[in-house]
C-alpha cells in the first residue's frame, strides 16, 4: 500500500527481530485462518452432509430419487408413492440443485451406502446429455462437492478434475472457503433484513433469512423479472466473445470416462438397481439436451451391458404448461410425472427380482445421406436488373413444384429448397423473398420468380453465364429445427442406419411426399421393398424388419421421369416405442396454432363492456387499520382457489379501484399486508381470502371513512402468466398470421382448448361465442361451455375444416356479461 | 491476460525474476518487449499488428518532425489521422453507422449501410492516447524524438500499464526505460504490498459487489430504491475495479524499478467536480486537460471560452469510455456540473472557497453527484435512464424494499473496507514508514490480503471495467 516508492531509501533498516516479525507475521495469520481447516479430523461432516444423512435415515428409503433441481422439481414424493399402488415403498430424495453426476456419485457413495442404506432400487434423473458431463462446473455444485466429499476419490479426482492430485484438503479448503464467502453475503444480507423486518421470532440472523431469502426470490427470480441482455456491455470485447463461444469442456466423449459406470458400480456393490430415467423438458429446451445419435446409443448400450435400467420419458407428451422456466416443471407438471414415473418404474420391474429388461437400443444415422446419380438441375432463366430493387437481378421460371422456397409446397418446411443459385460457381445463400432489404449474395425464388443479389456489386453489367442453377447435394437441408431429404429425379437417395442391437424385430416408418406428377418413388429397406400408400399428399409406407444384425439402408428411388421427393420422417418402431430418425411424427401430422403465444405476443385485441363491480363498502379490520369487503362473489378468484385449481400462484386477475385510482394486484397472502398494517404502511395495497377482500387505502386514510367506494376491475391486458384471461362482456380478437396456417395442409380441423372457469355471481354459466374470421367475414362459429374446461380439454370442431394456406384469419372470443370469467391456459387451433 | 488471473502469477514470477538477472539494461527492455508482446497477445497475437502499427506511425511521424521541422504540422495530422482513424474503426463505426440509418429512417430515406462485425481491442484507446502524446509533446519542441526504437516500443507496450492505464506520458516513463535501474528490496517490498491491494480491491470489494450491482442493472422493472442502491453499489464498484488495476500497474513496475504516474487519490474525498478530475483516472483527465482543453483557451479566455472548452473537452473524453448515447450525456451532465459549479462558487472570494473547514459540508455534497453521474455511466440504455429519474422514491413493494436494503448493505460494507484502506493509506503508513515494523506489517498485510483474494475470488467473468474502454 506504498505510496512512496522512491524514498524507500529513508526507511530504517530492519534489524534480526523485524525480519523475523516479517516471516512469522504472515505464518501466524495463515495459521490462524487456516489451521482450524487443516487441522479438522477427516470424519467430520458438514451441517449439510448431517443434515442429509439424518433426513436420510429418518425415511430409511427403498427407493430413492438421486439428481439435480430437475429432479427434485419433477417429482413429489408423496403422488409417486401413491402411484406405486400396492408396491408401496418409501421413498427419498437426495437431489442437490445446479448439480452433475460427479456431485450425485460422492453424494450416493457417501451420504447413501456410505451411511449403511442400501436401498432396492436408484432412480437417477437427467438427460443422456447431462450425464456425459464430468466437471464440477457450477459454484453451487462446488459447494455440494466441498460439503460431502471428505474422502479421496480417484474417480472423482480423475474424471472430475482431470488429475489424481485432487485430494480431500482441497475440498475441504475448497469448502471452507466457499463457506467464508457465502456466510459473509448471507450474514450482511440476514442482518439487515433482520434488523429492519425482524418479526422478534428467533435469532436475527433466522430473522433475516426467514424475511430476506422469499423477498429477494420473489423480485429477482419471479417470470420475466431480469431481461439478460440488458447484461450486454457498450463495447464487445474480443475477450468475451471468445469465452461465450469456447466449446462446452467437461464433457465425456465416451459414456467410459462419464460417471455412469461408476454409479452403476456402486449401486451393484450394494445389491442396489440403478434407473437412469430420461426426464421430460419444455419444447424450448430440446435444443440443450440434444446428444449426438451414436453417443445416445452407446449410452443405452452400456447401460444394458451393465445390467442398468434405462426410461426414456422425455418423448412423453409435456406441454410447456406443466413448466416453471426451461428446465422445471411446475405443480402441475410434478403431479403429472410423479405418476408416470411410478407407473414406468413398474412396467420396467424395477421393484421385482429379475433382470432388469433390456433398454431398446437407439438406431442411428451411420453416415452422410448420400445421394446415388447425378441430380438434373433446371436451366437458368435469363437474368436482367429488377426494376424496383437496385442491385438485385431478377428472372422468370416456370414455378417447378418443390423448388419454390416459400414452402407451400412442402408443408411448413419454410425454406428448404434444394434448389441452388451458384454465381461463378460458389453457391449463393438462400434468402427469404421478403426481406426488406436485399441480402448480398443471397437469392430467392417464390412463385415462378427468382431473384439474385450479387456478392459484389458490379454483376449488372458482367456478362451473363455467371449464375446457373444446381440441387442442392448437401443433405438433410435445415431450416431452424426442420430437416428434410430430397430425391431428385432419376437419382437416389441412401442413408445408412446403425445401432440397435439386440431386442425385437422393429418396423420402419417412411413418409414420403412426390412433388408433382409422374411415376412415384420406390423405396428399399435394407433390400426389402417397401409398399406406399397415398395418404392425402403424404406417401406412407413401413415394413417389418427381423432384428438386422449389421448396419442397413434406406433407399429411396426417384424414377427419371417421376417427381421430386421429400423424406419428410424416418423412424423406427420397436416394442412400441418409436424412434424418429429424421423429421418427427409431430411435424408431419399435426401441426398447430397457438393463439395463446399470439396473445402474449401483444396481437390480441380486446374491446370490452365489462364494467367494474361495486363493491359493499368496507368495514374496519379488528386490527384498526385495514379494511375488510365482503365479495363472495369474487371467492373464485382467491388464491388459494386459483392456485389450486390452476397452479399458478400469481395469476388473479383481481384490481381494486378506488374512486378513479387502480391498484392491485393483490398481496399472495393476507398475513402479509396485516403484518405491513402493524408496521404502520399498509398503503394501497390489498388482499384476497376467500369471499374476503382486505385493504388499505391508496392515501393511508381509513378505507371505511369518507365515503369511498371501492370497485372490482379485471386487469386491463387479460393476460395471467400460463394463459390469458376473458372477463364478462370482452370481445377478444386473436389474429392469425396466414403462414402460420400454412402447415395446415388438410385444413384447420378444429379448436382445441383447456383451462379454468371461475363463476363471478349466481348462475353464470353463459356460453362463449367464438367465431373464426376469415378476412373479416365469420366462416364458423362455435360455442364455447365454460363449466366443460373444468372437465379438461375441450375440443370444438370445426365443420368444415377451414383450408389452410389462407390468407388474414382471426379468432374471436365474444363473453356476454352473464359468462363467469374464464382463463385460458390453452388455446390452439390444429390440423 | 489479466492481472488476475492464475497464470499472470505464474508469468510475473519468471519474467521478475528473469528481468533482475539481466543486468544491463539493453537486455532487461528487450525481455520487457518481448514480455509486454506475450502479455498483450496471449489471447489474440493479431492485436499486436495494431499496437506496433500505432507506435511505429508515431515514433516515425516523431522523427520526421525533427529531420524535416517546416513539415512538422503535416506529420502531426498524419499521426493524428492514424491514431483516432484505427480508434474510430474499431470503436465508433458501427456507432456511427447505427446512428445515420436512424436518422435516414427517421427522414424516410432507405439505406443499404449495415454494421460490422467489430470487437474492440483490449487498450487500443490508452495505448494510441499514449502514442499520440509522445508525438504532440514532440510537435510542441517538450521532448526530444527518440532514436532507439526499443526504448520507445517499450514505453508504448509497457504489460502493467498497456491494457487500462494509467496513460503514461513519455516524459515521465521514456526517461526511466533509458536509464540504468537497480535491484533494490525495498521496491519488491512497497511494489508487491501496492500489488496486492489492488488485487484485494479488485477481487474481494469489486468481484464481490458486482453480481449485487448486475442483477438490479438487468432487472426488468427496479424501484427507485433499489436502482438508487445499485448506483452506489456501482460506485464502490468501479472505484475500487479501476483504482485496484492502477494499483497492481503501479505496484508491478515499481517491482521492476519503474514509477507509473498516480491515477487514483481517493476521488470520493472530493469537494468540486474539478478535484474529482483531479483524483480519478489522474492519468487520463491530465492528458484531456494539457492537449484539449489548454489548447481549446482552458480557463485563460473569460468564461463562455472556458465554458466551450469545458463542454468539448467533458464530452469528448465521456465518448472515450464508450460508443453509447448515455456516455455523451455523462460528459454533458460533468461539463454542465462544472460550468454550475464555477457559477455558483464566482462570487465567492478565494480564500473563503479554498477554505479547509467546508470540506465536511462539500465532501458530502459532492459525494451524492459522484453517486448520481455513475448511474449514467452505468446504463446502457437511454431509455432505461431516463425512466429511472421517473421512479417515485416511495414507491415500491415490500419486496423490493427488502432487496434496496440487502443492496445498500452490501455497498456500505464493502465501502467501509476500501475507505478504511483508503485511511490508511493516508494517514497510518506515512508514520509506519518512519517505523522499522513497517516490514513486519507488509508481510503480514499481504498475508491477509492474500487469504481474502483466496476467499472472493470469482470462477466467472472477473474482467476490469475498464478493459471495455
Amino acid at each position: 500500500m506504498s505510496e512512496q516508492g522512491r524514498s524507500s531509501s529513508d526507511h530504517p533498516r530492519p534489524r534480526l527481530p523485524h525480519i523475523l516479525a516479517a516471516v512469522l507475521g504472515p505464518l501466524l495469520v495463515l495459521a490462524l485462518v487456516l489451521g482450524p481447516v487443516l487441522m479438522r479430523g477427516d470424519a467430520e461432516k458438514s451441517e449439510d452432509a448431517l443434515a442429509v444423512e439424518q433426513a436420510l435415515q429418518d425415511v430409511q428409503p427403498q427407493i430413492v430419487l438421486l439428481g439435480a433441481s430437475t429432479m427434485n422439481e419433477s417429482v413429489d414424493v408423496e403422488i409417486f408413492e401413491q402411484a406405486l399402488g400396492d408396491e408401496a415403498v418409501s421413498t427419498a430424495k437426495l437431489v442437490k440443485a445446479s448439480t452433475m453426476p460427479a456431485v450425485w456419485y460422492v453424494l450416493a457413495k457417501e451420504r447413501l451406502f456410505g451411511a449403511g442404506l442400501a436401498p432396492r432400487v436408484l432412480v437417477v434423473g437427467s438427460t443422456p446429455k447431462w450425464l456425459m458431463h464430468t466437471a464440477v462446473s457450477t459454484v453451487s455444485a462446488r459447494t455440494v462437492m466441498a460439503n460431502h466429499m471428505l474422502e479421496y476419490h480417484p474417480v472423482v479426482a480423475r474424471k472430475a478434475y482431470g488429475k489424481e492430485g485432487r485430494s480431500v484438503l482441497h475440498e475441504r479448503l475448497d469448502r471452507w472457503r466457499v463457506n467464508a464467502r457465502a456466510g459473509f453475503q448471507d450474514r450482511v444480507r440476514e442482518v439487515t433484513v433482520g434488523l429492519l423486518h425482524g418479526d422478534g421470532d428467533g435469532s436475527l440472523l433466522d430473522q433475516g433469512a426467514r424475511a430476506a431469502e422469499p423477498a429477494l426470490d420473489r423480485v429477482f427470480s419471479s417470470e420475466g423479472a431480469v431481461d439478460l441482455s440488458l447484461h450486454s456491455r457498450v463495447i464487445p470485447v474480443v475477450e468475451m466473445q471468445e469465452r461465450a463461444d469456447a466449446p462446452s469442456e467437461g464433457v465425456a466423449a465416451s459414456v467410459l470416462d462419464s460417471f455412469v459406470p461408476d454409479l452403476i458400480e456402486l449401486a451393484h456393490e450394494h445389491d442396489t438397481r440403478i434407473v437412469f430415467v430420461w426426464l421430460p423438458y419444455p419444447d424450448a429446451s430440446e435444443p440443450i439436451q440434444e446428444i449426438e445419435p451414436a453417443q445416445y446409443a452407446e449410452l443405452v448400450r452400456a447401460l444394458n451391458d451393465a445390467g442398468a435400467g434405462w426410461l426414456d420419458l422425455h418423448g412423453l407428451d409435456y406441454p410447456d404448461q406443466y413448466f416453471r422456466d426451461r428446465s422445471h416443471m411446475n405443480a402441475k407438471g410434478r403431479q403429472r410425472f410423479s405418476k408416470e414415473l411410478a407407473q414406468a418404474l413398474l412396467e420396467l420391474g424395477a421393484l421385482g427380482e429379475g433382470p432388469l429388461p433390456r433398454a431398446v437400443e437407439p438406431f442411428f444415422l451411420g453416415s452422410q445421406v448420400r445421394l446415388d446419380g447425378e441430380p438434373r438441375a433446371p436451366a437458368m432463366p435469363e437474368l436482367q436488373p429488377h426494376k424496383q430493387k437496385p442491385g438485385v437481378l431478377f428472372g422468370t421460371m416456370a414455378d417447378q413444384v418443390g423448388w419454390s422456397n416459400r414452402g407451400t409446397t412442402v408443408a411448413g418446411l419454410g425454406a428448404t429448397s434444394p434448389l441452388v443459385v451458384l454465381e461463378d460457381g460458389e453457391p449463393l445463400q438462400r434468402g427469404p423473398c421478403g426481406a426488406p432489404e436485399p441480402v448480398t449474395g443471397s437469392f430467392c425464388h417464390i412463385s415462378g420468380v427468382l431473384l439474385v443479389t450479387p456478392r459484389e456489386p458490379g454483376y449488372l453489367e458482367a456478362p451473363a453465364g455467371h449464375y446457373r442453377l444446381a440441387l442442392e447435394r448437401e443433405l438433410p437441408i435445415q431450416q431452424g429445427s426442420v430437416e428434410l431429404w430430397w430425391a431428385y429425379p432419376g437419382t437416389s437417395l441412401v442413408a445408412d442406419v446403425e445401432g440397435g442391437a439386440g431386442g425385437a424385430p422393429l418396423r420402419v416408418e417412411l413418409s414420403l411426399e412426390a412433388m408433382g406428377p409422374g411415376a412415384p418413388p420406390t423405396v428399399t429397406v435394407a433390400g426389402l421393398p417397401v409398399s406406399l400408400e397415398q395418404r392425402a399428399e403424404v406417401l406412407v409406407g413401413s415394413v417389418e424388419l427381423p432384428q438386422p444384425t449389421e448396419p442397413w439402408s434406406v433407399r429411396v428411388e426417384a424414377p427419371p421421369q417421376g417427381a421430386m421427393v421429400a423424406v419428410r420422417r424416418l423412424a423406427v418402431v420397436r416394442d412400441e416405442q418409436t424412434l424418429d430418425l429424421m423429421g418427427s411424427q409431430a411435424l408431419v401430422e399435426q401441426p398447430t396454432v397457438d393463439l395463446l403465444f399470439q396473445a402474449k405476443k401483444g396481437r390480441m385485441e380486446i374491446e370490452s363492456s365489462f364494467e367494474p363491480w361495486v363493491l359493499q363498502a368496507p368495514q374496519p379490520h379488528p386490527n384498526g387499520i385495514l379494511g375488510r369487503i365482503q365479495a363472495p362473489r369474487l371467492a373464485g378468484l382467491s388464491n388459494e382457489q386459483l392456485v389450486a385449481r390452476t397452479h399458478c400462484p400469481r395469476c388473479s386477475p383481481l384490481r381494486l379501484i378506488e374512486g378513479e385510482a387502480a391498484y392491485g394486484p393483490p398481496l399472495l397472502h393476507c398475513g402479509q399486508l396485516r403484518a405491513q398494517a402493524a408496521k404502520g404502511d399498509p398503503t394501497g395495497n390489498f388482499c384476497q381470502q376467500g369471499e374476503e377482500i382486505q385493504l388499505a387505502s391508496t392515501d393511508g386514510s381509513p378505507s371505511w371513512e369518507g365515503g369511498k367506494v371501492y370497485r372490482a376491475d379485471i386487469v386491463a391486458d387479460r393476460l395471467a402468466g400460463f394463459g390469458t384471461w376473458l372477463a364478462p362482456g370482452d370481445r377478444a380478437t386473436i389474429p392469425v398470421a396466414g403462414w402460420q396456417s400454412l402447415p395446415m395442409r388438410h385444413g384447420i380441423g378444429r379448436l382445441v382448448l383447456e383451462g379454468v372457469s371461475v363463476p363471478v355471481g349466481e348462475g353464470s354459466d353463459s356460453p362463449i361465442a367464438v367465431t373464426l374470421l376469415l378476412g373479416d367475414e365469420p366462416s364458423h362459429r362455435l360455442e364455447l361451455q365454460p363449466s366443460a374446461l373444468d372437465a379438461g380439454t375441450l375440443v370444438l370442431p370445426l365443420e368444415p375444416p377451414l383450408e389452410g394456406a389462407i390468407g388474414k384469419l382471426a379468432v374471436r372470443f365474444d363473453a356476454p356479461a352473464t359468462a363467469p370469467l374464464v382463463m385460458l391456459s390453452r388455446a390452439e387451433l390444429e390440423e | 491476460m489479466s492481472f488476475v488471473q492464475l497464470e499472470f502469477l505464474w508469468f510475473f514470477a519468471i519474467v521478475l525474476t528473469l528481468y533482475w538477472s539481466l543486468r544491463k539494461r539493453k537486455l532487461q527492455n528487450l525481455l520487457l518487449l518481448v514480455c509486454s508482446a506475450i502479455f498483450y497477445g496471449w489471447v489474440h497475437p493479431w492485436f499486436l499488428i495494431l499496437l506496433y502499427s500505432s507506435a511505429l506511425l508515431d515514433f516515425n511521424m516523431g522523427r520526421l518532425m525533427r529531420r524535416r521541422p517546416d513539415h512538422k504540422k503535416l506529420f502531426l495530422i498524419i499521426s493524428m489521422c492514424g491514431n483516432l482513424g484505427m480508434l474510430a474503426y474499431f470503436k465508433y463505426f458501427n456507432f456511427f453507422i447505427e446512428n445515420v440509418v436512424a436518422i435516414f429512417d427517421v427522414l424516410g430515406i432507405a439505406t443499404n449501410l449495415t454494421t460490422l462485425n467489430i470487437f474492440l481491442p483490449v487498450g487500443i484507446s490508452f495505448y494510441t492516447f499514449q502514442t499520440m502524446s509522445y508525438t504532440i509533446d514532440i510537435y510542441r519542441g517538450e521532448l526530444e524524438p527518440r532514436k532507439k526504437m526499443l526504448d520507445y516500443l517499450v514505453f508504448v507496450s509497457f504489460f502493467p500499464q498497456l491494457v487500462a492505464g494509467p496513460v503514461e506520458r513519455a516524459a515521465n516513463l521514456l526517461p526511466q526505460l533509458e536509464r540504468e535501474r537497480h535491484f533494490r528490496w525495498a521496491n519488491i517490498r512497497d511494489g508487491l504490498a501496492l500489488a496486492m491491494y489492488g488485487a484485494f480491491k479488485k477481487m474481494v470489494i469489486a468481484d464481490t459487489i458486482a453480481p449485487y450491482v448486475d442483477k438490479i442493472f438487468i432487472h426488468t422493472d427496479p424501484s427507485w430504491a433499489m436502482i438508487w442502491a445499485a448506483t452506489l453499489g456501482f460506485t464502490v464498484q468501479v472505484i475500487a475495479d479501476f483504482s485496484g488495476y492502477s494499483d497492481i500497474a503501479r505496484g508491478i513496475a515499481r517491482m521492476m524499478g519503474i514509477e507509473l504516474m498516480e491515477n487514483f487519490r481517493w476521488p470520493l474525498w472530493s469537494s468540486s467536480p474539478s478535484e474529482f478530475w483531479n483524483r480519478e483516472h489522474i492519468s487520463f483527465s491530465y492528458w484531456i486537460r494539457d492537449y484539449l482543453y489548454i489548447p481549446l483557451g482552458g480557463s485563460r479566455g473569460g468564461f463562455w471560452r472556458m465554458t466551450r472548452a469545458t463542454f468539448i473537452s467533458m464530452t469528448l473524453s465521456a465518448v472515450w469510455h464508450g460508443a453509447s448515447w448515455t456516455f455523451v450525456l455523462w460528459g454533458l451532465f460533468w461539463a454542465s456540473l462544472m460550468t454550475a459549479y464555477r457559477i455558483v462558487q464566482r462570487p465567492i472570494p478565494r480564500h473563503i472557497r479554498k477554505d479547509p473547514r467546508w470540506r465536511p459540508l462539500t465532501v458530502p455534497i459532492m459525494f451524492c453527484f459522484i453517486v448520481f453521474q455513475f448511474i449514467i455511466f452505468r446504463e446502457t440504455h437511454v431509455d432505461r435512464l431516463l425512466h429511472y429519474f421517473t421512479l417515485s422514491p416511495f414507491a415500491g413493494t415490500p419486496d423490493q424494499w427488502v432487496a434496496a436494503e440487502v443492496m445498500l448493505a452490501m455497498a456500505l460494507v464493502l465501502g467501509s473496507a476500501m475507505t478504511v484502506g483508503s485511511l490508511t493509506q493516508m494517514f497510518v503508513l506515512p508514520r509506519l514508514k518512519r517505523s522499522p515494523w513497517y516490514l513486519p506489517a507488509t508481510t503480514t498485510m499481504c498475508a491477509a490480503f492474500a487469504i481474502a483474494m483466496y476467499i472472493f475470488q470469482r470462477t466467472t467473468s472477473n474482467d476490469f471495467i475498464y478493459f471495455q474502454f
